[in-house]
């Protein structure tokens, strides 16, 4: 290093090996960065890489082949067997979202439904509060008590009509004194 | 620092060179303890409730404290590949908190993690008994009649599969970030899943559940060395320029958090979609009902990143050219795949844009 040392007025000035070796690094790197990728672009990097993963998936096969034939003749659950009561619970959480959508859908439609029919049978005039229209649902409301009144007088008549009826019938059926003497008079002679 | 530097004498040269090498050796001693040590970060910290379960999955509610402004709620669908919790990263780092701040009612359907029993979902499972009954739970959560998906990757393809076959609630807008509608020409998976030798059925028969691993290494795969070392090496730099290395936590343990793959997914997923290109062609069919794109009549806002070697810009745009509807909004980001809901582009570009988008196309809560 010392050879790379120079003197010029008074100062040292050296090349510093520490970022020559890192800016030489770094772009080497990035060199060959792009050659990789560059390299597994390729056909042929595709086709080999192929013929191992066939190659490891036959493998692969005959090892579950292999493990599966062992674990059923085991008096173990298998992870199969596992999987199994898991997918079961899946199945069970469908179930239960489905009947919760048909559960809102429903509550849903009716909201709509009652809101619909609300509105139908029930208009409230925009304007009500007119002064005038206030004049007339006063009329009505005047008119109906009138009605209500008479009504009551009406029952009231009928339940008195009633009353009498019901006397009158009572003294119709009522025996007459007087004929009854004779009879029993008319018995004792004989 | 620079190449060359200066110093008064030949001992304060040899002072510097010490310096840097006792810099060196810290450096190396702090991003082993990272590697080794450090808890990971906190992630998908927005607070939220789970509205609804089944099997694994989630669906979250994000709670806010500021006033909500939208009354058409937002339902984010998320891939089959790593976490969701990428949209809710950290905080000031977060699609999910971004939205929730403006104003929207945010939900998220994370699909938790597929076991050895999940092995035979199918796309149809996935959209008829998980996406539509999430968008439904979403709807009356949010007592609107309308909702709004934000599709992410894969979970972009599976939202217009739902969007083609579900009317109700009303679909208003689909907001697509690098998700695959068009699978011709798709990169590097063009090559390796088109190959004479790459049989999904053959894989999905014999593996049934597909191991995160293997999903893992697919991914990593595209770009081997940069996804292999080149993180590893990017967080010493990081660390030997005295950068903040919180981020690369958070993304690291994002990149390498996957789940398995349910065999029956996975073989609709390269067969149709990718082998058979089916989407496009309206040969899709989901328990007997056909996919229809035409049908879609959402607002389309499709979003892509112009680097992005997983999804390449021009399948996400076939959005525009095979849904029905006529509002249809794409943008271009300079970004890659993750650049979209990561990073400074992200927060500063991608969200207020997909804010202001939903915005002006969401029913506006009133006051009473």
């Amino acid at each position: 290093m010392s050879d790379e040392i120079k003197q010029d007025d008074s100062k040292v000035v050296m090349f510093n090996p520490f970022n020559v070796w890192k800016n030489v690094y770094f772009s080497s790197e990035a060199a060959l960065t792009a050659i990789t990728r560059k390299a597994v672009e390729t056909t042929m990097f595709a086709n080999s890489v192929d013929v191992i993963l066939n190659s490891y998936l036959q493998y692969l096969k005959l090892q579950n082949e292999v493990s599966n034939y062992i674990a059923e003749t085991l008096p173990f659950s298998s992870h199969r067997d596992t999987a199994r009561v898991a997918k079961m619970l899946t199945a069970l959480e469908n179930k239960i979202d489905r009947l919760d959508e048909e559960l809102f859908t429903d509550i849903y439609d009716l909201k709509e439904d009652t809101a619909a029919i609300l509105e139908s049978i029930a208009p409230v005039p925009a304007s009500i509060s007119d002064e005038a229209d206030a004049g007339r649902v006063e009329q009505i409301d005047q008119h109906i008590k009138n009605t209500e009144a008479l009504v009551e007088k009406i029952t009231a008549l009928e339940l008195a009509i009633e009353e009498i009826k019901a006397s009158l019938l009572e003294l119709k059926a009522k025996p007459k004194p007087k004929a009854t003497t004779r009879k029993s008079q008319k018995t004792a002679t004989e | 620092m620079e190449r060359i530097f200066q110093a008064h004498s030949p001992g304060e040269a040899g002072e510097i060179l010490q310096q840097n090498w006792e810099h060196w050796l810290m450096t190396t001693t702090r991003w082993r303890e990272i590697l080794t040590y450090d808890p990971r970060p906190a992630t998908g910290c927005s607070p939220k409730e789970t509205l609804w379960t089944k099997n694994k999955a989630q669906l979250y509610h994000y709670q806010s404290s500021s006033e909500r402004r939208y009354r058409t709620p937002v339902l984010m669908i998320y891939a089959l590949i790593n976490r969701p919790y990428v949209l809710d990263l950290t905080p000031g780092s977060s699609l999910v908190e971004y939205l929730v701040n403006e104003g929207f009612d945010v939900y998220l359907l994370d699909w938790g993690e597929f076991e050895w029993e999940d092995r035979d979902i199918s796309y149809a499972d996935l959209v008829y008994d998980y996406i539509a009954t999430a968008a439904r739970k979403v709807a009356r959560s949010a007592g609107s009649k309308e909702i709004s998906i934000i599709g992410y990757c894969m979970g972009g393809t599976m939202s217009t599969l739902y969007a083609a076959l579900f009317d109700r609630p009303v679909l208003k807008n689909l907001v697509y970030l690098a998700a695959p509608i068009d699978f011709n020409r798709a990169g590097t998976y063009d090559v390796w899943l088109k190959a004479p030798g790459y049989d999904p059925d053959r894989i999905a028969d014999t593996m049934e559940l597909v191991p995160k691993s293997f999903i893992d290494w697919g991914t990593r795969m595209l770009n081997p060395l940069a996804n292999y070392w080149g993180t590893y090496t990017r967080l010493w730099k990081t660390l030997e320029e005295g950068k903040p290395v919180h981020f690369w936590k958070v993304l690291n343990k994002w990149s390498s958090d996957n789940i398995n793959f349910p065999g029956g997914a996975y073989r609709d997923w390269i067969r149709d979609f990718y082998q058979g290109n089916k989407l496009i062609k309206n040969q899709v069919v989901l328990r007997g009902k056909r996919v229809q794109l035409q049908r879609i009549k959402a607002n389309i806002l499709a979003m892509v990143g112009l680097r992005d070697h997983i999804v390449m810009p021009h399948q996400t745009a076939a959005a525009l050219t095979y849904l029905g509807g006529n509002d249809k909004t794409y943008m271009e980001f300079p970004v890659g795949h993750g650049g979209l809901v990561l990073g400074e582009t992200a927060r500063m570009r991608v969200f207020p844009e997909i804010a202001y988008w939903l915005g002006e196309r969401s029913e506006i809560l009133s006051e009473d």
